[in-house]
């Protein structure tokens, strides 16, 4: 009796040790991706096609002969802010302050001006590879342009560049203490006068921040894409795209000190996640002005 | 006494299956951190939100969830797991198969050598000839992670963080700055460690295991930038899925191996450096290389600090310190994302004599020459057939030996000169 009660015993321990050690899964997983779930028969399906050429897709309605226009439209906008307007908040130069510290340097982050304009809000054509879209011949002209973006007063100037990825971005420097200027993978030392040319050879869906280490205050940002149909708001807040094909585009707007993608109603202009889709017309295409709620940015 | 030898017998066996090997095999961490700051804004497109969401956000989210359900097929498609690993024919194969051999030169230098890779991943232990396998698990997963992701066990511990891989930068190479390393700088690197962080040197490996190490280095390079490439592009961009194994290869994994395979040849070959044999010679080029040091056109002070000490951005603020790429973009929004705390990335103290990227004079100058990818540090000098840098090769040689100088001036070693002075007075 004994014998076997101590037998169970030390059985209904091993089995307790048994259990912990069974249906131990893999761990460090974050939440999101512990769903994503490996398809084996696509993993083999993928393995075996690697000689193969990817057939054409078949061209489905989105092959609508592609006709060029032949009357052009002009989109312009304001954007406001809605709510008081913040003071821009003066930078503390840490460094060159001879040189820097004349300036009067402000956060560009977040610039509201008189009558609550919203400067460098950022609106550009959303990528859609399954539509055509036509650029203006007149841009020709300008495709394969050199355009600056210069360190001037220890600041980058202009504080968000649209560039083409057929343009040549110029990165230079007006002021006479040395800066860097930090792009994607690229950071050259730009002495006074020096200049160092960069190229996109793919257009980005986000402005690409640009920074100084010297200087670490200097933050600007550049749009790189493949059309002109980029625009950036002045003080007022006003902006204006010119010559955009007729029809109905899909438009990205950004702005650096949003909190997460923008969203905004107003009117017919619905403005959802950092994308809005407008249809423009031949002629003019007012938008009017777009408020944009003060709790969308954040204070930084 | 039958009942309780069987129930003994049948536990024993339930123990066991707990222990299967299987069940302790690592996986692949994800890597959702690089998607979003790619996309800074981006990241309620991937937080599971208890709110009310509406249509267009749920069907956004649904897409989004099998595109990352065909970036994890198409990693394990592409690169397979950690115990078992597997690439395309065009990215590597295993150098005792024929179609190795029947390959060109050029061609071969392009691909991995799968058997290497073989030989440094799966478990740590001998194999059935009593040759060492797991390699990389055994001597750099506790500090590099299983993935390469720089966050393994003991990473949180060290400063500066392991390297982590999956962006295919790397700071400490003899090639221009957007080169990736060559074979050589990765062998240099695990034969010699690097001085003043954790990494130590694997000299007395034998040779053909750090040759495995570094295959296996390049092989999580790879695939942690295909992984990142293909989810920015499937996530932040839009793109379609890829539907064969050939547009996938073509899209996002040739560019990345063919970067790979050119960094031999954008090695940083300076000329020769001005003479400096004589003692005369050698001053005078110190004596240049401090004008320059301290001058306005490389700015050198600016971060390494009026004595050279890297104090320059001590005591700053928070937005004025220095970070490098792999924390600067770590901020409140993302922080559920992060793998390690954020880390700053003071600027070097040159009075030490320790080198991170090798003492060598031809090491700093490449230094200064193509910066540090993945920092703060620029590229002064003119790439090969690029725009003119503001430090002429000469110019940068006189930097190098004024640097080099540093730690023996006498400011830089008190406790010798204490010790010199005080032996004068005895004597």
């Amino acid at each position: 009796m004994f014998r076997n009660s101590s037998l169970a015993w030390f059985a209904l321990v091993l089995s307790a040790v048994a259990c912990a050690g069974c249906g131990r899964r893999a761990t460090g997983m974050p939440l999101v991706a512990d769903s994503a779930k490996v398809d084996e028969a696509k993993v083999e399906e993928l393995r075996m096609t690697t000689g193969s050429k990817a057939e054409e897709p078949q061209e489905t309605e989105a092959a609508a002969p592609a006709v060029e226009p032949t009357e052009w439209c002009d989109l312009s906008g304001q954007f406001v802010y809605e709510g008081a307007a913040p003071d821009a908040r003066p930078i503390s130069v840490t460094k060159d302050e001879q040189v820097c510290g004349k300036h009067a340097l402000v956060d560009e982050s977040l610039l509201v001006g008189s009558q609550n304009g919203l400067k460098n809000v950022v609106i550009f054509i959303a990528t859609n590879k399954k539509q055509k879209l036509f650029i203006h011949p007149d841009y020709e002209s300008t495709s394969k342009d050199v355009v600056r973006f210069d360190n001037k007063n220890c600041r980058f100037d202009p504080h968000i560049l649209p560039v083409r990825t057929s343009q040549t971005l110029e990165l230079h420097n007006s002021d006479a203490v040395s800066h860097n200027s930090s792009i994607e993978q690229a950071n050259p030392l730009l002495s006074k006068d020096a200049t160092f040319d960069y190229h996109f050879d793919k257009p980005k869906n986000e402005p690409v921040p640009v920074t100084c280490s010297i200087h670490t205050w200097m933050k600007g940002y550049v749009v790189a894409r493949d059309n002109p149909y980029v625009a950036v708001s002045d003080e007022e807040g006003r902006f204006k795209i010119e010559k955009l094909p007729p029809g109905t585009h899909e438009f990205v707007v950004w702005h650096e000190a949003s909190k997460g993608k923008l969203s905004a109603k107003s009117g017919s202009f619905d403005l959802k996640r950092g994308k809005v889709k407008l249809t423009v017309e031949p002629g003019e295409n007012d938008l009017g002005a777009i408020t944009l709620g003060a709790s969308a940015f954040q204070a930084k | 006494m039958a009942i309780a030898l069987a129930s003994a017998w049948g536990a024993l066996l339930l123990v066991t299956s707990g222990c299967s090997p299987q069940h302790g095999s690592p996986e692949f961490r994800v890597n959702l951190q690089d998607i979003l700051q790619e996309s800074q804004k981006a990241t309620d497109d991937f937080r599971v939100t208890g709110r009310e969401e509406d249509d267009d956000a749920k069907a956004e989210k649904k897409a989004n969830r099998e595109k990352l359900d065909f970036v994890a097929t198409a990693l394990v498609a592409a690169f397979g797991t950690p115990d078992d690993p597997y690439l395309f024919a065009e990215v590597g194969l295993p150098s005792d198969d024929p179609k190795w051999r029947s390959l060109e030169p050029e061609d071969r230098k392009k691909r991995l050598d799968l058997k290497k890779i073989e030989l440094a991943a799966g478990s740590p232990g001998g194999d059935r000839e009593g040759k060492q396998r797991g390699l990389f698990r055994q001597h750099c997963a506790h500090c590099h992670g299983v993935t390469g992701d720089g966050a393994g066990p003991t990473a949180a511990f060290l400063n500066p963080y392991p390297r982590d891989y999956r962006q295919g930068v790397f700071k400490f190479k003899s090639t221009e700055r957007n080169a990736k390393p060559t074979t050589a700088d990765l062998k240099r690197t695990l034969v010699e460690g690097i001085p003043g962080t954790a990494m130590p040197s694997f000299m007395l490996l034998p040779n053909d295991e750090i040759e495995a190490l570094v295959e296996y280095v390049k092989y999580l390079s790879i695939r942690g930038q295909f992984e990142r490439d293909l989810a920015i592009g499937l996530l932040a961009q839009d793109e379609d899925i890829p539907k064969t194994g050939a547009e996938l290869l073509e899209t996002y994994l040739t560019p990345i191996v063919e970067r790979w395979a050119e960094s031999e040849a954008k090695v940083v070959r300076p000329p020769e450096p001005p003479p400096s044999d004589t003692p005369e010679d050698h001053l005078a080029s110190v004596q240049k290389g401090r004008e320059l040091f301290f001058g306005k056109q490389a700015g050198c002070l600016k971060c390494h600090g009026p004595m050279a000490l890297g104090d320059a951005n001590d005591g700053a603020a928070e937005k004025d310190r220095l970070f490098d790429d792999w924390n600067k973009n770590k901020n409140a929004e993302n922080i559920s994302l992060w793998l390690l705390p954020k880390l700053e990335l003071k600027p070097r103290n040159l009075r030490l004599g320790i080198y991170r990227g090798g003492r060598r004079p031809i090491d700093i100058y490449r230094r200064i020459h193509a910066g540090i990818p993945g920092g703060p540090m620029p590229a002064g000098g003119t790439e090969q057939g690029g725009q003119k840098g503001p430090l002429e090769p000469d110019q940068i040689w006189h930097i190098v030996n004024y640097v080099r100088s540093l730690p023996y001036e006498p400011i830089s070693r008190p406790h010798a000169e204490r010790a010199t002075a005080l032996l004068k007075e005895r004597n």
